[in-house]
C-alpha cells in the first residue's frame, strides 16, 4: 500500500481546513484551553480521556476521511467485500437447502394427505374390494379414522420408448386408486397434463410418475406398455407421496429413471391385473390428535379378526421408504454442508484478516502522526474501523447477492433432481441474517488487531514506519540479529523469497487464505472424484463379465422347474441362464458381540462357478461362507474368517420362517453397496431353499440385443421385471445426484473465492511494493522484470498455499467421506479418492491463478510515474 | 572542474559508460556529457498548471561534483529526474552523451538508467527484504556487470560496510543505510551519480561521512550531482547551480571557493 503522500497529503491537507482543526490536538488544545502536555500524555499512554473531547464534534471529518479512503480504494474494498460475500453467500446458500427441504417435504407430504397407516396384503394376494374398509369400520373407534382408501397395486414392466428417442423399458408399478374416495389419501399431484377424474374409472388411462417421466424426458401425455403387452395412455404426469423418491432394486438405493409408476383408477388397475373387484392395499389418515400407535395396534387386531388367513403388513407413515430417505438425509447432508461452508468461511476469514489487516497496517504511519499530534487512540482507531465497517457493509451486500445467486442455482438444481409437488425455495431470512452478521463482523474483527497493534507502537516508530507492515516487528526490535539466510542466485533471483521471508506472518496468512480456498476446492472436487470412482468401481464390477446380461425378477420364489422359469430359460431370446435366489435378509453382526445396527441386505444365493457372472473377491475366497461388501464388514466390525448372524427366511413346510443363522464371512466382494451380499448355493443348505429361485440371470441369444431380449422376456407370463444387470449403477448415480449437483455449484463458487483471494492478496502486495518497484524502475529494470519478480513471489505463495491446501484438502476429504458421508449415504462403501487430474489441475490452478494475479497490475507498473511515486512516497 | 579525460563521449543511449583505463591501468568510467538546453517542465494545464523548470541551460562535462541548490519547490528534484532519464521535459532538450533523452523511447531511457546514471535517494529506498550485501548486489545485477559478486564485495568494502553486509536495512542506522544506497549506486559502475538530498535524513556527523563518500567518487572519475537545499554542502562542490522558481539564478564555483568537507558546519 502506498504509504506516502496520498495519505500524508490527506493528513496535512485535511487538518488545516474545516473540521480538521478540531481533529488535531493542537487545535483541540488551543480551542479548549487544555494543557498541551495532556494531549501528548494521552497519546503516549493510549488514554482516550485526552484533551480532544472535540473528537465527537469532528466525527464529520472522520466520516469524510473514511469516505475518501473508500473512494481511493474502491476496487480493493469491493474485491475484499466480494471475498467475504462469497464465503457468507455460499454458507447461506448451502444452509438454506436444509430449511427448504424440511419445508418442502412437509408441505408436499401434507398437501397430498399422506397416509398415517397402511395395510398391505402380502405376496401378490388380493381381497375383495370393501374387505379392507370393513376392517377399518370394525375398529373400536372408527371415528378416529379421518379418511381411508383401498388400492390395488402390482408390479409390472413399463415401456415408454418412442421412435427417435432413447429406449425406456424399466421395472415399475401400477397403482390403482379409488377416485371416488374423499378426501383422497396419498393423493396425486399433477405436474403436467391433467388429473384423473371419476370419468376415467375403468378406462385404459393413467397418470405417469412425474419424476420418472422427467428423468426419461417423456412428454406430458402419451402411451406406455405394461407387462402383458398392454397399452395404456397417460393423460398427465403426477406424483404421490410414496413415490417422491423412486426405490432402487437394492435396499438403500434409489433410482430416477429406472422405476416407473402408473397411477390409474382402481377399476382400471383391476382390469389390467385381470382381477376385477380385487384390492390389496388400504391407506388411511387418522383424525388429528389421534394416538396413531394405538390405532395401529387396534388395526392389527382388527385385521387378525376380520381377515383370518390373509397375510398382511401394517405400516405407518414413518415406514414410508421415500419419506425415510428424504428426511433422514437432511440432517446428515446439512452436517456435510456445514463442514464445507465452514471451510469456505475459514478461507474468507483468513483472507479478510490478512487483507483488512494489511490495509490497516498501511495506515500505521498516519496513525503514528496522529499519535504524535496527541489524537486519542479511540479517534485514531475510528478510521481503520470505519474502513472495516465499509468492507463489512459491502461484504453483506455481496454476500446477499452471492447467496441469492447460489440459492437460485441450488433451488433450480433441487427441483430438477428431486421433483416435488411443492418446492419451497424462498429467501431464508434467518440463515441470511446469520451470514450477514458474520460478513459484517469479520472485517471489523479483522481490523481490531492491527489497530490495536498500531496504537500501541510509539509514535516515533510509527512515523518512521515504511508502508510495509511486515517489517514493523523487526523495527520494534531493531537490533535483533536476524541475518539473511543463504540463497542461490543474484539479488533479483533472491528477491521473491526474501520478500516472503521478510513478512512470514503475512505470507502465512495469505497462504492460509489461499490454502483454505484450495482445501474447499479439493474437498468439493475430491468428492466428485470419489463419487465417480465409486460408480466406476460398481460399473467395472458389474460389467467385468457378460455385460449385456439381464436380470429377470419373478414376483415370488418358485421352483426352478416352474412354468415361468422354464419359459424364460427356454425362450429363444435366451442364450444361457443362471437361477439365483435374492433373499431379503438382515445382517446382525457377530454372534455374542455388542449389538450392532442391523444392515438390511439382499443376499444373492448363486452358483459362484457359473459362467455368466459372479462377484469379484477382493479378500478371502468365494466359497465357504458369506461374501460381504467391505462397508458391511467394516460397519459390523467383522473380517474375513469371522462370523456374522444373518436373519433370513428358511423354508418350513409350505411356508417360510425367519431364522438367525451364524455364517462365516468367506470373503469381501468388490461391489460398493453395503446392502448386497452373496452366498454360494453350496453353502446355503441350511436355508432349505435348494431348487428355488426368484431371480434369473440370463444372456441374450445371438440376434437379440439387450432391449429385444428384455421385451421378449417381459412378455413371458409370470415375469415380474426384466432389467439390465447394470441397473444398479444408475441407482448409485441417482443417489449421488443431489450431492453432485450441489458440489458442482459450490465448486464454481469456491474457485471464484480462490481467485478473488489471490487477486486481493496480490493487489495489496503490489501496492505495498510500489516504492520498491519505483526504485527498480529508477535503476533501469524493465517493467516486465519487475512484474516477473512479483509473479515469482506470487507463485511461491501460490505454491505454498496450494500445497497446504492439497494436504489439508485430502485429509478433510477423507473426513467428510469417511465420517460425514458414511452417515449420509450409509449403504455406499465410499473411499476418499483424489484423482491425479484433480490433483494436477488444483496444483496448476492454485499456483497459476495466484502467480498471474500481479499481471492484473501490469498496466499500472508499466505506466508508473516513477518520479511521482518516489517523491510521493518520500 | 576536473577533466574526465573521456575518450568515448557520444555513445548512444544504453551502454554509454564504456570504461577506460588511466595511465596507471586503473579502470575509470567514461563520463558522458550532460547537456540541458532550454529545458522547461510544466505540470498540468491552464491556471492550475505548475511550472517546475523554465528555460534551463546546463552543461556538465567530465568528472565533477555538482551541487544543485535551492529552496523547496524550486525544481531541483525535477532537474535531477530529467538528467536521470526518469522524466522528459515539456520544452527544450536533455542530452546525455550523444543521446537526446527528449526523443528517446522508454526503453532507451531505461537503458540509460541501467548503464549511465544511478540514484541515491533521500530516504534511501533500499529493498527491505534484501540484506545490505544483496542491495548492493542489486546494483551490479541490474547493470549486468560481470563478476557481480566481486564487485559487490569491493564496493561494500569501499563504503566500510563489509562487516554489516548480512544485515537487513532495518538493522542498520540511517547513515549505514545511506552508505548502502551509495554502494548500490556505485555497484552499477555507472559514471553519473545523482543524489537527491542524500543527507536530508541524517545528522551532521553522518551527513559528513556521506558527503566524503560522494566526493570521493569524483576522484574515481564519476560525475556526482547532488541536489540539496543546504547551502553549506555547496561549499564542497566543484560547481554550484542555484535554482529559484525553476530558473537557474547562479552557476559556477562556490562563493569563497571550494573547501574541504571537514570545514562544513550545519
Amino acid at each position: 500500500m502506498v504509504n506516502g503522500g496520498g495519505r500524508r497529503g490527506a493528513v496535512l491537507g485535511e487538518t488545516p481546513g474545516g473540521d480538521g482543526h478540531a481533529a488535531t490536538p493542537g487545535n483541540g488544545n488551543s480551542g479548549r484551553g487544555a494543557a498541551p502536555g495532556s494531549g501528548r500524555r494521552g497519546a503516549a499512554s493510549g488514554d482516550d480521556g485526552g484533551p480532544v473531547r472535540g473528537g465527537a464534534g469532528s466525527a464529520g471529518l472522520w466520516l469524510r476521511w473514511s469516505w475518501r479512503d473508500l473512494r481511493a480504494r474502491l476496487l480493493l474494498v469491493v474485491a475484499l467485500a466480494a471475498v467475504i460475500g462469497e464465503g457468507t453467500g455460499l454458507y447461506a446458500g448451502l444452509t438454506s437447502t436444509s430449511r427448504w427441504r424440511y419445508e418442502s417435504y412437509d408441505a408436499s407430504f401434507a398437501g397430498l394427505n399422506v397416509h398415517d397407516l397402511r395395510i398391505s396384503v402380502d405376496a401378490g394376494a388380493t381381497v375383495p374390494r370393501g374387505r379392507l374398509r370393513d376392517v377399518v369400520a370394525a375398529l373400536p373407534d372408527p371415528a378416529a379414522v379421518d379418511a381411508s382408501a383401498e388400492r390395488l397395486m402390482f408390479p409390472t414392466e413399463i415401456e415408454a420408448s418412442r421412435p427417435g428417442h432413447k429406449e425406456v423399458l424399466v421395472r415399475g408399478e401400477v397403482v390403482g386408486v379409488d377416485l371416488t374416495a374423499r378426501p383422497l389419501v396419498d393423493g396425486i399431484s399433477v405436474a403436467a397434463g391433467r388429473a384423473l377424474t371419476t370419468a376415467d374409472r375403468g378406462r385404459p388411462v393413467g397418470v405417469l410418475d412425474h419424476g420418472f417421466a422427467q428423468a426419461n424426458d417423456l412428454p406430458a401425455t402419451g402411451t406406455v406398455r405394461i407387462s402383458g403387452d398392454r397399452e395404456i395412455g397417460y393423460v398427465g404426469e403426477g406424483q404421490s407421496p410414496e413415490y417422491f423418491v423412486l426405490p432402487g432394486e437394492q435396499p438403500g438405493l434409489i433410482t430416477q429413471a429406472g422405476f416407473g409408476v402408473l397411477y390409474t383408477s382402481l377399476e382400471t388397475a383391476q382390469n389390467l391385473a385381470g382381477e376385477p373387484g380385487a384390492v390389496n392395499d388400504l391407506v388411511l389418515t387418522a383424525r388429528p390428535g389421534t394416538d396413531v400407535a394405538a390405532l395401529q395396534r387396534q388395526l392389527t387386531a382388527a385385521v387378525a379378526e376380520r381377515l383370518p388367513g390373509v397375510s398382511t403388513t401394517i405400516t405407518n407413515r414413518d415406514d414410508i421408504a421415500s419419506r425415510q430417505i428424504m428426511y433422514d438425509s437432511i440432517e446428515s447432508n446439512q452436517a456435510l454442508w456445514n463442514a464445507l461452508a465452514l471451510l469456505v468461511l475459514v478461507g474468507a476469514m483468513f483472507a479478510a484478516f490478512n487483507l483488512v489487516g494489511r490495509v490497516v497496517d498501511a495506515q500505521r504511519r498516519e496513525i503514528g502522526i496522529g499519535m504524535a499530534l496527541g489524537v486519542p487512540s479511540r479517534m485514531l482507531a475510528l478510521r481503520p474501523l470505519l474502513l472495516g465497517l465499509q468492507i463489512g457493509i459491502l461484504g453483506v451486500l455481496a454476500g446477499l447477492a452471492t447467496g441469492m445467486i447460489i440459492t437460485a442455482a441450488m433451488g433450480a438444481m433441487l427441483r430438477d433432481v428431486w421433483p416435488l409437488p411443492d418446492w419451497r425455495t424462498g429467501f431464508q431470512v434467518g440463515v441470511f441474517a446469520r451470514a450477514a452478521a458474520v460478513g459484517l463482523l469479520l472485517p471489523l474483527v479483522a481490523a481490531v488487531h492491527p489497530v490495536w497493534r498500531a496504537v500501541r507502537v510509539e509514535p516515533v516508530r510509527a512515523i518512521h514506519a515504511s508502508a510495509i507492515s511486515g517489517s514493523t516487528r523487526a523495527r520494534a526490535r531493531p537490533r535483533r540479529r536476524r541475518r539473511g539466510f543463504p540463497l542461490p542466485g543474484g539479488s533479483l533471483a533472491r528477491m521473491p523469497a526474501r520478500n516472503l521471508a521478510r513478512a512470514p506472518r503475512r505470507m502465512l496468512l495469505t497462504a492460509l487464505g489461499i490454502a483454505a480456498a484450495i482445501t474447499a476446492q479439493v474437498v468439493f472436487t475430491g468428492q466428485l472424484d470419489t463419487f465417480t470412482r465409486t460408480t466406476d468401481a460398481a460399473e467395472t464390477e458389474l460389467t467385468s463379465t457378460s455385460p449385456d446380461r439381464l436380470r429377470v425378477t419373478l414376483p415370488s420364489v418358485q421352483p426352478v422347474t416352474s412354468p415361468t422359469v422354464t419359459a424364460v430359460t427356454g425362450s429363444p431370446a435366451v442364450r444361457g441362464s443362471d437361477a439365483t435366489l435374492a433373499l431379503p435378509t438382515r445382517l446382525l453382526g457377530p454372534p455374542g458381540s455388542a449389538p450392532h445396527e442391523p444392515i438390511d441386505t439382499l443376499t444373492y444365493i448363486l452358483d459362484v462357478d457359473n459362467r455368466i457372472w459372479s462377484p469379484s473377491i477382493t479378500e478371502g475366497s468365494a466359497t465357504g461362507g458369506l461374501l460381504l461388501a467391505a462397508k458391511a464388514a467394516h460397519d459390523l466390525g467383522v473380517s474375513v474368517g469371522g462370523t456374522v448372524l444373518l436373519r433370513h427366511p428358511r423354508r418350513a413346510g409350505d411356508g417360510y420362517q425367519t431364522v438367525d443363522t451364524p455364517l462365516r464371512v468367506a470373503g469381501i466382494h468388490s461391489f460398493p453397496v453395503r446392502s448386497v451380499a452373496f452366498l454360494d448355493a453350496a453353502d446355503a443348505g441350511s436355508f432349505g431353499l435348494a431348487g428355488l429361485t426368484n431371480v434369473l440371470t440370463v444372456l441374450p441369444a445371438p440376434g437379440y440385443d439387450q432391449l429385444d431380449a428384455m421385451r421378449t422376456l417381459a412378455a413371458v407370463p409370470g415375469v415380474g421385471s426384466v432389467v439390465p444387470a447394470t441397473g444398479s449403477i444408475e441407482e448409485i448415480r441417482a443417489l449421488l445426484r443431489t450431492f453432485v449437483g450441489i458440489l458442482r455449484i459450490a465448486e464454481i463458487a469456491v474457485l471464484l473465492l480462490a481467485l478473488l483471494i489471490a487477486y486481493n492478496a496480490m493487489s495489496i502486495a503490489m501496492d505495498e511494493r510500489r516504492r520498491e518497484q519505483a526504485t527498480m524502475l529508477a535503476f533501469g529494470l524493465a517493467p516486465r522484470r519487475v512484474l516477473a519478480l512479483a509473479v515469482a513471489e506470487s507463485a511461491l505463495i501460490g505454491l505454498l498455499g496450494t500445497v497446504i491446501g492439497l494436504v489439508a484438502g485430502y485429509w478433510t476429504l477423507r473426513w467428510t467421506v469417511e465420517v460425514l458421508l458414511a452417515d449420509t449415504l450409509p449403504d455406499l462403501g465410499i473411499r476418499a479418492v483424489l484423482s491425479v487430474p484433480t490433483l494436477l489441475t488444483t496444483l496448476l490452478l492454485g499456483v497459476f491463478a495466484v502467480a498471474v494475479a500481479p499481471l492484473l497490475s501490469a498496466r499500472r507498473v508499466r505506466r508508473m510515474d516513477v518520479p511521482s511515486t518516489l517523491r510521493v512516497i518520500e | 572542474m576536473r577533466d574526465a579525460d573521456a575518450d568515448t563521449h557520444g555513445t548512444g543511449p544504453g551502454r554509454a559508460d564504456s570504461a577506460r583505463r588511466d595511465a596507471h591501468g586503473t579502470i575509470v568510467p567514461v563520463v558522458p556529457r550532460i547537456d540541458l538546453c532550454g529545458v522547461g517542465k510544466h505540470y498540468g494545464g491552464g491556471e492550475a498548471g505548475v511550472t517546475a523548470l523554465e528555460d534551463v541551460d546546463l552543461r556538465v562535462e567530465g568528472s565533477a561534483f555538482v551541487v544543485v541548490l535551492g529552496p523547496s519547490g524550486c525544481g531541483k528534484t525535477t532537474l535531477l529526474n530529467l538528467v536521470g532519464a526518469l522524466d522528459i521535459p515539456t520544452a527544450g532538450t536533455v542530452r546525455l552523451g550523444g543521446a537526446d533523452l527528449t526523443r528517446s523511447s522508454q526503453r532507451e531511457r531505461r537503458e540509460i538508467r541501467r548503464h549511465t546514471v544511478s540514484f541515491v535517494f533521500q530516504s534511501f529506498n533500499l529493498f527491505p527484504a534484501l540484506t545490505a550485501r544483496e542491495n548492493v548486489r542489486f546494483g551490479a545485477d541490474v547493470a549486468g556487470r560481470p563478476r557481480a559478486r566481486e564487485v559487490t564485495e569491493e564496493v561494500l568494502d569501499g563504503v566500510g560496510l563489509a562487516p554489516r553486509g548480512d544485515h537487513f536495512p532495518h538493522q542498520l542506522s540511517g547513515g549505514e543505510q545511506q552508505r548502502v544506497a551509495i554502494a548500490r549506486a556505485l555497484a552499477t559502475g555507472n559514471p553519473i551519480l545523482l543524489a537527491d538530498e542524500p543527507t536530508g535524513e541524517l545528522d551532521f556527523h553522518t551527513g559528513v561521512q556521506i558527503l566524503v563518500l560522494l566526493e570521493a567518487q569524483t576522484a574515481a572519475g564519476r560525475t556526482v550531482v547532488v541536489v540539496t537545499h543546504n547551502r553549506e554542502i555547496a561549499r564542497i562542490a566543484d560547481r554550484v547551480v542555484e535554482l529559484s522558481s525553476g530558473r537557474i539564478v547562479t552557476d559556477g564555483p562556490p562563493p569563497g571557493g571550494r573547501v574541504p568537507v571537514g570545514d562544513l558546519r550545519w
